[in-house]
C-alpha cells in the first residue's frame, strides 16, 4: 500500500505548483457614440444634459462569450482565473471640424445595470443599489484642459465581474459636466483599453 | 670604584655571550668529509671547516647522538668531490596543532649524496642560541625526500621558527632553507574541537585495536587521460574502515580522498577517474581500523607517492615487485576515454531531439542538437550531470531550447481562420530540469527515462489576436491587441538512449 502511494505522491508533487498563464498588457476596445453620422447636439450646450436627453450617455460594449471572460471557472483540475483591469479610457471627438472639448470640465465612466431609455434626464446609475463602480475618471482642474481627445485615468478596476454573465455585455455610463462641443452635431469614440490576466493553476 | 664594577659587568656580559655563541655552535651537525678535505680548499669552505671541527669537539661531549651519524662523521669520503653543495627544496608545512607532532619536510640531493639534512626548530621569539636540531629522516619510497617530526612538546606554542641546513657526503654546503638569523615560521593552532550537546555526557571507551597494516606496491607511471587503479593489501586485526586513496595534482595543495572498494579477502582498490589524470599525481594511502585507530598510512602528506603520467607507454608501474590482485571495480574501463557521441529522445510535450553530446568531464554531458514536435522543428542544448558510472546510474538533465516554427492546427481542429492563422505561427522557447535513471554504460551505450517539469515561453502576434478578437466581438466595438504573452510550467517526460563513439 505504501509503495503505491510513493509514485502518486511523487507525481502530485511534480505537478503541483504547474501554471498556464496568458497576459495581454494592451487590449483596447473601441465603440462610437454614434452609428453612423454625427448624432449627439453640441452648440456648446450643457454636454451632460445632451448626453442624457440623446440618450448616448450610455454605450454597450459585447464581449462575446469567451471562456476565460469569467473570475473563475474550472476545467478538470485546473482552475482558471481571470482579470481584466482597466488602463485608462479615452474618448475622441470625431469629426475634427466638429470643435473640441477644450469646456468640459469632468468626464467620468461607470459601468451602468443597464442603457439608458433616451428619455431625457434618464440617468441609470441614478439611484442604483448597489452605487454603480467608477471606470475612469477626467477632471480639467488636475488633468488639463482637453482638447479633442480626453483621456480618463482607470482606477484599476477589474472589469470581468462587471461583465454581465448572460449576455456577456459591459454597459458604460458616461457622466459629464461643462459644455459639448461647438458644432451641432457631433460623435465620439469611446476606447477603453485594458490589461487581460488569465491563468490555470493545477490543482 | 664605579669604573671597577661597571668593567666587570661588561666582562661578564662578554663572557655570557660567548657562552651562549658557543652552545649555538655546538648545535651544528658533523661534516663527515671535512678531515680529508684538502688544505686548499677556498675560504668558504675553510670556515665552514673551522665551524665543523668546533662543532664535532661539542659533539664528543654530547651523548645520544646517532650512532649513523657518528659513523659517517668517522668514515672518510672517498668518492669524486664535484665541489658543489646540494640542492634543497623546501615547501612551508601547514599550520601545526598544539600538542601533536609537526610533519616538516624537504628534498635534497646531491652528486656526492646527502648528508643530513637537519632541522633547526625554536618557539618564535627565542634567541638563536634556543634552536633544537633533529635530523631528517629520508624516505625509503623517494629518493631525496627527508622528512621529521617536531615531537609534541615542542608544539605547545603559538608559532615556530625553524630553518633546514644540509651537506653533502664531501663536505659541501650547508645548503640552507631559512636560517638562524631569519628563519621560516610556521603557526601552531588549537586543535578545532566539535562541540557537542553538553548532555548527556556519553563517554566512550575506545576498545583496544590497531591501526591495519597497509602493504601496497606504489605507483610511479601511467598513462595520462587513463583512469588508474590503485591497490592495497589492507590488514588488520580489528578491521579495516575508511580506506581511501588521498590524491592531488603534483603543485596543488589539498588531496582528494577516493574510498577504496573491498575486492575480496584482505585486497582493496579504487580507481583514480581518467578526467583526474591529466598531469602527474601525488598520493598515498590511509586506513583506519573499526574502532578509529590510525591513520594507518602507506605515503604520507607530506611525503607522497609520485606518480609521472606519459602520454603513450605501458600501464601503470608499480614501483615494488609486489602487485596486489587487481580486481575491476568499475564497469568498463576501456571505454572511459570516449567523450563524444549522439543521442536521441522522445517526449512529451517537449518533442523529439538529436543531439551531439560531448564529455569534458566523467560527471558531465553536454548536449547540443536540432529539435522536432511534429509541429515544427527547433534547436536545443543542455547538460547532464551524472555522479557516477554504474550500471544504473542517477542524472539531473538541464535543457533549453527554441522551437522556430510550429503548426498547432496539426493537433487540436479549429474552424475559425483567425484561430488557425494564429496557431499555425506557434514559436515558443523553453526550459526543462529532469531528473532520470540511465540503464547500461554510459560510456558506450545508455538507454535512459526521464521526468521533471518544462516551462514555456510563447508570445503571441498581437496582429493574429487582433484578428481573432474583431472576429468574436458584437458589432459596432472595434478590439486592438497588443503581443500576448503565454507562460506554463507542466509536468514532462522523455526517454532516449545515447551511444559515444569516440
Amino acid at each position: 500500500m505504501r509503495s503505491s502511494r510513493v509514485p502518486a505522491l511523487l507525481a502530485a508533487l511534480l505537478v503541483a505548483g504547474c501554471f498556464a498563464q496568458l497576459e495581454a498588457e494592451s487590449v483596447s476596445v473601441s465603440r462610437p457614440l454614434c452609428n453612423g453620422a454625427p448624432c449627439v447636439p453640441g452648440n456648446s450646450a450643457s454636454l451632460d444634459t445632451v448626453l442624457q436627453a440623446s440618450g448616448y450617455n450610455t454605450i454597450r460594449v459585447s464581449f462575446g462569450d469567451q471562456p476565460l471572460l469569467k473570475s473563475s471557472t474550472s476545467v478538470g483540475p485546473a482552475t482558471i482565473t481571470t482579470s481584466l483591469v482597466l488602463n485608462q479610457a479615452q474618448m475622441n471627438l470625431k469629426p475634427a471640424s466638429s470643435g473640441n472639448f477644450s469646456q468640459v470640465n469632468s468626464l467620468t465612466l461607470l459601468a451602468a445595470p443597464r442603457m439608458s431609455n433616451g428619455t431625457p434626464g434618464d440617468d441609470p446609475c441614478a439611484g442604483a443599489s448597489p452605487a454603480c463602480p467608477t471606470l475612469a475618471v477626467y477632471t480639467q482642474a488636475t488633468d488639463g484642459i482637453a482638447n479633442q481627445s480626453i483621456v480618463l485615468k482607470g482606477n484599476g478596476s477589474d472589469l470581468v465581474a462587471l461583465i454581465d454573465a448572460t449576455t456577456h455585455d459591459l454597459i458604460i455610463e458616461i457622466r459629464a459636466t461643462g459644455n459639448a462641443p461647438s458644432d451641432t452635431a457631433w460623435d465620439a469614440d469611446v476606447a477603453i483599453d485594458m490589461a487581460l490576466k488569465s491563468r490555470a493553476n493545477i490543482p | 670604584m664605579r669604573l671597577r664594577k661597571l668593567f666587570a659587568i661588561v666582562v661578564t656580559g662578554l663572557c655570557f655571550s660567548a657562552g651562549a655563541m658557543a652552545q649555538t655552535d655546538a648545535g651544528v651537525p658533523s661534516e663527515p668529509a671535512a678531515s680529508t678535505k684538502s688544505t686548499a680548499k677556498s675560504p668558504r669552505k675553510k670556515k665552514a671547516k673551522s665551524s665543523k671541527k668546533t662543532a664535532r669537539k661539542s659533539r664528543k661531549k654530547k651523548k645520544g647522538a646517532s650512532s649513523a651519524s657518528k659513523a659517517q662523521a668517522a668514515e672518510p669520503y672517498t668518492g669524486t668531490d664535484d665541489g658543489e653543495p646540494p640542492q634543497l627544496a623546501h615547501q612551508a608545512p601547514a599550520p601545526g596543532i598544539r600538542g601533536k607532532p609537526l610533519n616538516v619536510a624537504a628534498h635534497a640531493t646531491d652528486a656526492n649524496g646527502v648528508f643530513g639534512p637537519v632541522l633547526y626548530v625554536r618557539k618564535k621569539g627565542m634567541s638563536s642560541g634556543d634552536y633544537v636540531q633533529l635530523k631528517m629522516i629520508s624516505s625509503k619510497i623517494v629518493p631525496g625526500d627527508y622528512a621529521v617530526d617536531v615531537p609534541a612538546a615542542l608544539t605547545n606554542v603559538e608559532a615556530l621558527e625553524y630553518y633546514i641546513e644540509a651537506w653533502d657526503m664531501a663536505g659541501n654546503g650547508p645548503s640552507r632553507a631559512g636560517s638562524a638569523e631569519q628563519p621560516l615560521f610556521v603557526s601552531v593552532e588549537e586543535e578545532k574541537r566539535v562541540a557537542f550537546p553538553s548532555a548527556p555526557t556519553n563517554v566512550t571507551i575506545k576498545p583496544r585495536g590497531a591501526p591495519p597494516a597497509i602493504t601496497h606496491a606504489a605507483l610511479t607511471q601511467a598513462i595520462r587521460g587513463k583512469p588508474v587503479e590503485i591497490n592495497a593489501r589492507l590488514v588488520g586485526d580489528t578491521g579495516v574502515q575508511d580506506a581511501a586513496v588521498m590524491f592531488r595534482h603534483v603543485g596543488e595543495k589539498d588531496y582528494k580522498a577516493l574510498p577504496m572498494g573491498n575486492i575480496g579477502a584482505d585486497d582493496y582498490t579504487a580507481t583514480i577517474p581518467a578526467a583526474m589524470t591529466t598531469s602527474d599525481v601525488e598520493y598515498y594511502v590511509e586506513a583506519f581500523d573499526r574502532f578509529g585507530n590510525g591513520p594507518a598510512r602507506s605515503g604520507s602528506p607530506n611525503v607522497p607517492y609520485v606518480m609521472k603520467l606519459t602520454d603513450a607507454g605501458p600501464p601503470p608501474v608499480a614501483s615494488a615487485a609486489a602487485p596486489v590482485s587487481v580486481h575491476k571495480r568499475v564497469l568498463d574501463d576501456e571505454s572511459d576515454t570516449t567523450i563524444i557521441g549522439f543521442g536521441i529522445d522522445a517526449g512529451a510535450p517537449g518533442g523529439a531531439g538529436l543531439t551531439l553530446l560531448v564529455r569534458p568531464l566523467w560527471w558531465l554531458r553536454l548536449n547540443a542538437g536540432a529539435a522536432y514536435n511534429v509541429g515544427g522543428f527547433g534547436f536545443r542544448g543542455g547538460i547532464t550531470l551524472s555522479p557516477g558510472q554504474w550500471a544504473i546510474t542517477p542524472t539531473l538533465n538541464l535543457d533549453a531550447g527554441r522551437y522556430l516554427s510550429g503548426d498547432v492546427n496539426k493537433f487540436v481542429t479549429v474552424t475559425d481562420p483567425n484561430a488557425q492563422a494564429l496557431l499555425s505561427r506557434t514559436t515558443y522557447t523553453f526550459a526543462t530540469a529532469q531528473i532520470g535513471l540511465e540503464f547500461g554504460s554510459q560510456r558506450w551505450f545508455s538507454f535512459y527515462l526521464r521526468g521533471g517539469l518544462t516551462y514555456v515561453m510563447s508570445t503571441l502576434s498581437g496582429t493574429d489576436l487582433t484578428a481573432l478578437a474583431n472576429g468574436n466581438i458584437g458589432a459596432g466595438t472595434t478590439v486592438t491587441m497588443g503581443d500576448a504573452k503565454f507562460s506554463a510550467l507542466a509536468p514532462c517526460a522523455s526517454l532516449g538512449f545515447n551511444i559515444f563513439v569516440y
